[in-house]
């Protein structure tokens, strides 16, 4: 285990990045990355048990191609790690956050035997408004590879079809207005994390301020370890 | 395993910056708390950097007070308010059962109350209007389902609750353990105390430093102990022996118990230093009178040591409460036999001295101090069976202002002329917070 951990932390969102690679033209971009000094103490995955903490509701969205879905079908049989996001956050205690934790993540997986077949990631958007099907193709297209566990961006169809969704998963938001009372493009939100197992259990979240690939990597493989029957090709496509 | 690293700006990004250029932003977000107003879970969002606005009391119904009921009360602290420093909601929860402490969610939508003798935890929505709290689920089987009683310390982990309980069903003994529920009230596990190599059992209050995966405990008394009457219990000298006299030091993910330390006559609460890379808590010992440190030492073992006396520790001026300042250089201690507020000089915690001492009341237990230290609450219970009698037995909240040197009431609120009870617990809210940019 490593005895340095670093949280992947502020990456920058997507109109930031964009606005970032415009400054800097050909020049790389880094992700404003926060490295934790402390020894996490991580336990060594496997020797311990994640408990049950609650049952993932279903819920009616849409995937990246404009198809109806449910959240079941994005989560169940995989170890799946899960995040509400919006594709204009730039609150670098949010979205970002859970951004640049998911690509490490990934990364991290893709070279692991215990995970490269039996990890999934979900990204489900805050703002079906903003962030259509065609926004989550582009976002699903670019975050994808062979070699890589895929990651899958959902929307749904209105707020009021993600509401109860996000009611019983304890994420809470409030559209940001201006004077006029127009939506400023602002979603508040407290970030959370939900790694999930393969019957639909809820094993672990994770909220802004402690989220680190690190973290979520441990538990992916604890949870691995106890679910050899995972596969992250069992989602209908 | 290697250090995880997110390198750069991903394709998708930036693809999606493209799409979204129109976008009018702002930074502004609900913040994730580092810490509460320096005592709560720092996995709770919404810290309040600046003014509190209301303040919620946990309240003891006590006989022949107004209803005789248990209840929430809710005070206005916004200065320059008509109704501030005064009572503006009331919510009485029926009975009397021993309330005591209470706990925000990680959202903090939702204010977790408990009952240390019926074992009821009361689950209030303090989100949707905090100067109108309103009781949303109780829990009443905690005692049937876990086997424990006295739900002590509520302390938020992400989407669930973590409980200390002070006692078990089965004698009332201290034995106990650590329960987590989910933020819907469903139980998840129960985690027993531990009771080998150094553990006496006992539970009081949590305290987590996540950045070290590392949670404290500390312990107290069963319920026969806490439900006596106090004069009566200092005099069973068999009853006395039966404190706790331990922390304890857990891996947070694993829920395991990894040290215990010794450290005599009843531990209660526990404060994690806020100040970034400061790895080191303190407490204070009821019955000795001493703050202890847990830090780790030169060889990177973690332990617990007495590094001050409180008051004359021959005078048993009974440590209650602690709060530390948000820059962990200061730490306010409440003494309930005297009444007395203490400031420890925390700069050297391995030596803290006491700089400053006011009388509060004739009695006095808890102490809540806003962000940035300037504004100092006290109330006045202990527990029904400990507080005192006659007209000692001064039940209110105070408000303060602390300018460095001196304590200056702002307002007190009578809680027997108002006819409420015994002023225990007291938690900050106030209505949506924007984002600070950390």
């Amino acid at each position: 285990m490593t005895k340095q951990r670093t949280k992947a932390k502020g990456a920058i969102a997507p109109f930031a990045a964009f606005c970032l690679a415009l400054a800097l033209a050909t020049a790389p971009a880094r992700g404003a990355e926060t490295p934790t000094p402390a020894d996490s103490n991580l336990p060594a995955p496997g020797t311990y048990r994640l408990q049950r903490i609650q049952r993932v509701p279903e819920a009616q969205l849409l995937d990246a191609d404009d198809r109806p879905t449910t959240l079941s079908l994005a989560t169940r049989g995989a170890i799946t790690a899960l995040a509400f996001f919006y594709g204009h956050c730039v609150d670098p205690a949010g979205c970002p956050v859970a951004w640049s934790a998911f690509e490490a993540l990934q990364k991290e997986a893709a070279s692991d035997p215990l995970l490269r077949g039996r990890l999934r990631l979900v990204f489900v958007s805050l703002d079906p408004r903003h962030d259509t099907p065609a926004v989550m193709r582009l976002l699903q297209n670019a975050e994808n590879a062979e070699t890589l566990p895929p990651w899958r961006f959902l929307t749904s169809r209105s707020q009021s079809d993600l509401a109860p969704l996000l009611a019983n998963m304890g994420q809470d938001i409030a559209f940001e207005t201006d004077a006029g009372g127009l939506r400023t493009g602002v979603v508040n939100h407290m970030l959370k994390v939900f790694l999930i197992d393969p019957d639909g259990w809820a094993r672990e979240i994770y909220t802004t301020a402690f989220l680190s690939a690190d973290s979520l990597l441990n538990d992916a493989r604890t949870l691995a370890m106890t679910h050899p029957e995972a596969s992250n090709r069992s989602e209908a496509q | 395993m290697k250090n995880m690293t997110a390198n750069g700006v991903s394709n998708a990004r930036v693809a999606l910056g493209l799409c979204l250029l129109a976008g009018a932003l702002s930074a502004a977000a609900v913040a994730p708390a580092r810490a509460d107003e320096t005592c709560n879970s720092p996995f709770m969002t919404g810290l309040i950097k600046g003014q509190e606005q209301y303040l919620h009391v946990w309240t003891l119904g006590e006989k022949g007070v107004g209803d005789e009921s248990d209840k929430l009360v809710t005070i206005d602290v916004i200065p320059g308010s008509s109704t501030y420093g005064k009572v503006i909601h009331a919510l009485s929860v029926g009975g009397r059962g021993e309330a005591h402490h209470m706990g925000f969610t990680d959202d903090r939508k939702y204010l977790w109350a408990g009952r240390l003798d019926d074992n009821k935890i009361f689950i209030f929505d303090v989100g949707s209007d905090p100067s109108t709290p309103k009781l949303v689920k109780t829990i009443d089987n905690l005692a049937e389902e876990t086997g424990l009683v006295g739900p002590h310390t509520f302390y938020a982990l992400p989407g669930r609750m973590l409980v200390q309980a002070l006692s078990n069903k089965k004698d009332h003994g201290g034995a106990t353990g650590l329960i987590t529920y989910n933020n819907a009230g469903d139980l998840v596990v129960t985690t027993p105390m531990p009771l080998d190599n150094g553990g006496d059992g006992y539970g009081y209050d949590i305290a987590v430093n996540p950045g070290r995966n590392r949670m404290l405990t500390s312990s107290f008394t069963g319920w026969t102990n806490y439900m006596m009457d106090l004069s009566q219990l200092i005099q069973d000298s068999s009853a006395m022996k039966n404190f706790g006299n331990t922390m304890v030091l857990w891996d947070l993910k694993a829920m395991k118990p990894e040290k215990v330390f010794s450290v005599p006559g009843a531990p209660l609460e526990i404060r994690w230093a806020l100040k970034p890379g400061a790895d080191w808590a303190i407490s204070a010992g009821a019955l000795t009178s001493k703050l202890y440190l847990v830090k780790e030492d030169e060889n990177h073992q973690w332990q617990a040591k007495a590094v001050a006396d409180i008051g004359d520790p021959s005078k048993i001026p009974l440590p209650v409460d602690i709060s530390i300042s948000s820059d962990a250089s200061s730490l306010w201690v409440n003494t309930f036999m005297d009444g007395t507020a203490r400031l420890f000089d925390l700069t050297n915690p391995e030596a803290p001295k006491q700089v400053y001492s006011k009388k509060i009341g004739a009695q006095v237990n808890m102490v809540s101090q806003s962000w940035d230290g300037k504004r100092v609450y006290f109330t006045s219970s202990l527990l029904a069976n400990w507080d005192k009698k006659g007209a000692d037995n001064e039940q209110f909240l105070k408000g303060y202002s602390w300018d460095g040197k001196e304590l200056k009431e702002d307002f007190v609120v009578d809680f027997h002329k108002e006819g409420l009870g015994r002023a225990h617990h007291m938690k900050f809210t106030a209505r949506m917070q924007k984002a600070e940019s950390n």
